[in-house]
């Protein structure tokens, strides 16, 4: 299903730059905005996508996906300022894992963990970027981005033996924090307005989770009531960009 | 052409969003495996507070919990002097295999949730009180340890229970399952 939205979500755009194939512009102009939407692959490392339930770093995290919105100003020919406000899904991985360490913990004939929320954060950044032209449409993009991280840690629900007295939850957890990502990209440009943009960019955040828990009766089993591990990995993105031209001078082919 | 291209634009993204907001609800279960381990032997060990030759034990064993056999009683009756306190430990095994499984090992590395409950017989002049705790906050009592304190001469049946209480112990004997529920025969001399 997400294969099938994501091929007519390029076909679209694709097509927006068939359209505008017949109004290819060589540009002159010292500013430019501009815009895209991005998405792609995302990979993350570390213990936040560890699932051993006896190591409390583990983050039971899996890498999926991101989206995004970028604009870029171009200042100068190769410099330009721009910004990002993007969605990371990390999903969730590991949960057979804590099922048996809970039933194990617990000395119980049986666990059920349901997920409660999920892994995501969302990140507000801007930066310096630098463009290096590599041919009539082809550019090299590098950036720089660093602000806010609005991070989000799923929880858990534990039925013990189905015995609804003794359930217990490990509350989802929001913690705002600082990040930054480093990235490069390979631009094509159909026409003035149009282009198509693939990039890899390495993320970083640490954010410091605190974590509620509910009707932990007894000392046992899996506790975390704090939770501050790195979520880094990496981007792997296509984006599509429109450029919006404030251009002093234009020749058209 | 603007307008048509950032309708183009703004569709792009919404089915992006639409494409991201898909999931599905995680779950999983760690399902029951067959035991393989069982309670076969409950064992009382006391020792006089006052005199430390005064040891006196009794046994309770049923080799095979799916036997609908009796258990074996023939050594399941404790003997107490009147008016005096006794340490008593708790003691479960597995006389099943080769080499015994002591149970209690682990029922005091899971003392945070396991709890001994004793019943007494109305007339049997006995007291029970446990005096080990776990590390719950605040502890509770384990019952592996206690002292029994008799009054006067009189005989009767000591329930003595080993609760299994998940997540739900708080120092009463009714929340959980029970793992292991036997009968001793006290007599207080």
């Amino acid at each position: 299903m997400k294969h099938i939205i994501l091929t007519a979500s390029i076909a679209i755009l694709m097509s927006g730059s068939a359209f505008a194939q017949n109004e290819i512009k060589e540009s002159k102009e010292a500013h430019a905005l501009i815009i895209g939407v991005t998405g792609g692959f995302t990979s993350a490392w570390g213990n936040f996508t560890k699932t051993d339930y006896y190591n409390n770093k583990s983050g039971f995290a899996a890498g999926e996906y991101n989206l995004g919105i970028t604009g870029t100003y171009i200042i100068k020919k190769h410099f330009g300022i721009t910004a990002l406000a993007g969605y990371q899904h990390f999903g969730i991985k590991g949960l057979q894992n804590l099922a048996a360490g809970y039933k194990e913990d617990f000395a119980i004939d049986s666990a059920t963990v349901y997920a409660k929320g999920t892994n995501y954060a969302i990140n507000l950044m801007a930066g310096p970027y630098y463009s290096i032209t590599a041919g009539k449409h082809l550019f090299i993009d590098i950036r720089g981005l660093a602000g806010l991280v609005n991070a989000h840690l799923a929880g858990n629900k534990v039925d013990v033996e189905n015995n609804v007295a003794s359930s217990f939850e490990q509350k989802s957890a929001t913690a705002n924090t600082v990040g930054y990502q480093l990235g490069a990209a390979i631009r094509y440009q159909f026409s003035n307005h149009f282009g198509v943009m693939i990039d890899a960019a390495y993320y970083y955040s640490k954010p410091e989770f605190t974590v509620e828990n509910i009707n932990r009766a007894n000392n046992a089993g899996r506790l975390i009531t704090r939770y501050n591990e790195p979520i880094q990995g990496t981007n792997l993105n296509l984006s599509f960009i429109y450029q919006l031209s404030t251009a002093k001078s234009t020749k058209t082919i | 052409m603007k307008k048509k291209s950032f309708l183009l634009f703004t569709t792009s993204i919404l089915i992006l969003i639409f494409w991201g907001s898909c999931k599905k609800e995680e779950q999983a279960v760690a399902a029951p495996q067959p035991d393989n381990e069982f309670i076969t032997t409950v064992q009382l060990k006391a020792t006089n507070t006052v005199d430390a030759t005064d040891t006196p034990s009794a046994k309770w064993v049923k080799l095979n919990p799916a036997d609908t056999a009796a258990p074996d009683l023939s050594h399941a009756t404790l003997s107490l002097k009147k008016n005096a306190s006794y340490n008593v430990q708790v003691k479960f095994l597995d006389e099943s295999k080769t080499p015994v499984g002591d149970i209690t090992q682990e029922v005091l590395t899971r003392a945070n949730y396991h709890l001994v409950c004793f019943n007494v017989a109305s007339g049997l002049s006995l007291t029970v009180s446990p005096t080990d705790h776990d590390t719950n906050v605040p502890a509770l009592p384990i019952g592996l340890s206690n002292l029994f304190s008799t009054n006067t001469v009189s005989s009767g049946h000591l329930e003595v229970l080993l609760h299994h209480q998940p997540n739900v112990k708080n120092g009463d004997c009714a929340p959980g399952s029970i793992d292991a529920d036997v009968n001793f025969t006290v007599t207080i001399n």
